[in-house]
């Protein structure tokens, strides 16, 4: 191969439930230097890399019992900075692509070429010198951050009292993503009127003019997003009527919903009459769920469904506590795992891949909680999500 | 006659720039949204070349491309990839394909088995820049 070895004796684990495979592979590498392992399961696997300490990892996908996939979950859960190779099937790119985003170092195709499975290791074992660096870097930067925090301690104490802004801070990262997408869009809108204008085509100027306002639209929504969660508020209540304030944001969002062909159905309670609520804040919550219901149908891969988004309200009268005010609003779109249904409410998350902010539902939750309410979520994956806001009614 | 462009993508605004730019360089497009869509409209309208965003909710643009592919009746339809997947995921999506340094076609083929139907005839990376996608267009195209 000519390029020259970064570490002199690598281990590497080997996993394969193919016993031929495997001595060939590891002859072939034991030749190239390595220390090889095998393991001919991933459940064996997976025993060896927790006993010995390896950081370099190939396994074959097609397993019977703990797979390819399942095993670099597990690996990667052990030790992020193992790196794993795996290896797919002849032209499986879901596979690869599923693999890679879980964080495999790189794939290689079977039948299995000496000369990409070499290539292949070598960044492997570059990427792990390279975050070795990386770490004894960041230590030496822990220790100076640390001597830094003593001194600023005090000064440090009131910021991280405010809890929200430390989120804030951590996750202004994965705003970019979204804020580029609407750059983009910006310059996509700015490109159209110019050319609009140039050329004299004035539908090209007005849909170029529409896009630089939507997208405008969208960061000033953002920027009020983030003024919204880091500031504290007292609800501005008003006497109002919940069921007008559902209408309202049905009708703002039943075009997005007809264009996916997903139904939008309201059942309003009629005894549900005036209630004592911050109704610009309502306003947002039900915007905010109803746009993530239907977003869920939109990602939703099982195209045979009929999907459904129901908004409901209800007024209870629970002898104790007087009159509460139910918002319901179901979806049968793509659903959530229990993972994600932790980070709802706790972090910036989304999985809407720079269309999301993940701010949606940490301010639903902010504002509910001002009014002293309640939100809870029911949801499967594959089936669908409920999530239910429960307010008193508390009239002036 | 001008070429016939399919553009696949799920961001509206996407698809109305990209086909001003089409537009403005002598080109004709459709837009779809997704990938059954984007099956549907390129089996009815036959374009010249297809764009594909391949981070797309539902059928994904790499299924899309590959059931294309698979059909005899499109699979010499060229297509480009269009796609910001690098920065999202973290997957190099040119090194993906084209495993670099084996970038020659030839020699892609044969060292990873895959056949030559799996590569796509361009590669762009959002955000589009108009120059460079007309260029890719035209490469793909043959113009
Ligand atoms: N009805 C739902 N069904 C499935 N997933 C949901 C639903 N509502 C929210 N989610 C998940 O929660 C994430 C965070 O939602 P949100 O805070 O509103 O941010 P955003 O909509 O900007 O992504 C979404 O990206 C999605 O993954
Ligand atoms: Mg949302």
């Amino acid at each position: 191969m000519g390029v020259k070895r970064l570490t002199r004796m690598t281990k590497l684990l080997l996993i394969d439930d193919e016993r031929p495979i495997l001595e060939v592979l590891d002859l072939s590498l034991t030749s190239e230097g390595y220390e090889v392992i095998t393991a001919e399961s991933g459940h064996e696997g997976l025993k060896i890399f927790e006993e010995e300490n390896l950081k370099l990892v190939l396994t074959d996908i097609k397993m019977p019992g703990i797979d390819g996939i399942d095993v670099l979950k597990k690996i990667k859960a052990i030790d992020s900075e193992a790196e794993v190779i795996v290896v797919t099937g002849h032209g499986d790119m879901d596979t690869a692509i599923a693999a890679l985003q879980h964080g495999a170092s790189d794939f290689i195709t079977k039948p299995i070429r000496d000369e990409a499975l070499m290539l292949a290791l070598e960044r492997a074992e570059r990427k792990l010198s390279m975050t070795k660096q990386l770490k004894d870097y960041t230590e030496n930067l822990q220790q100076m951050v640390e001597r830094c925090t003593l001194e600023l301690k005090q000064a440090q104490e009131e910021l991280i009292r405010n809890e929200r802004l430390a989120i804030i801070g951590d996750t202004v990262a994965g705003l970019a993503h979204y804020i580029k997408n609407i750059l983009t869009g910006l310059r996509g809108g700015m490109y159209m009127v110019n050319t609009g204008m140039a050329r004299d085509k004035s539908y090209m100027l007005q849909e170029g003019w529409a896009m630089v306002q939507r997208n405008v639209e969208k960061v000033s929504g953002l920027v009020l997003d983030l003024l919204r969660y880091s500031r504290e508020r007292t609800p501005e209540r008003s006497v109002c009527r919940p069921n007008e304030i559902v209408s309202e944001v049905v009708e703002l969002l039943k075009d997005r919903a007809e264009e996916h062909h997903i139904e939008l159905k309201k059942v309003l309670d009629a005894d549900l009459k005036e209630a004592y609520l911050d109704r610009d804040g309502i306003h947002r919550v039900l915007l905010n769920l109803i746009s993530n219901a239907i977003d869920a149908c939109i990602y939703d891969t099982d195209t045979s469904k009929a999907w459904k988004v129901t908004v409901k309200t209800m007024l209870a009268t629970d002898v104790g506590s007087g009159e509460t005010i139910l918002f319901e609003v179901t979806d049968n779109g793509c659903g959530m795992t229990d993972e994600m249904k932790e980070k709802l409410f706790t972090r910036f998350f989304s999985t809407k891949a720079g269309r999301g902010t993940g701010l949606g539902l940490l301010n639903t939750q902010k504002i509910i909680y001002e009014h002293g309410g309640e939100i809870s979520v029911k949801s499967k994956v594959g089936e669908g999500a409920t999530f239910s806001v429960r307010l008193k009614r508390e009239m002036p | 006659m001008s070429k016939k462009i399919l553009i696949v993508d799920d961001e509206p605004d996407v698809i109305s720039f990209v086909s001003a730019v089409l537009e403005e360089n002598g080109y004709t497009s459709i837009g779809a949204k997704d990938g059954v869509e984007g099956l549907e409209v390129l089996r009815k309208e036959k374009p010249d070349l297809v764009l594909l965003d391949l981070m797309m909710p539902r059928k994904s643009g790499i299924t899309m491309f590959q059931e294309l592919r698979k059909d005899p009746n499109m699979s010499n339809i060229p297509v480009v990839v269009v796609t910001g997947v690098s920065e999202v995921t973290g997957v190099d999506f040119r090194n993906f394909m084209y495993k670099q340094p084996l970038r020659d076609e030839k020699k892609f083929v044969e060292t990873t088995g895959l056949t030559k139907y799996t590569v796509p005839d361009g590669y762009i990376e959002k955000p589009i820049e108009p120059g460079e996608l007309i260029k890719v267009i035209k490469e793909a195209l043959k113009e």
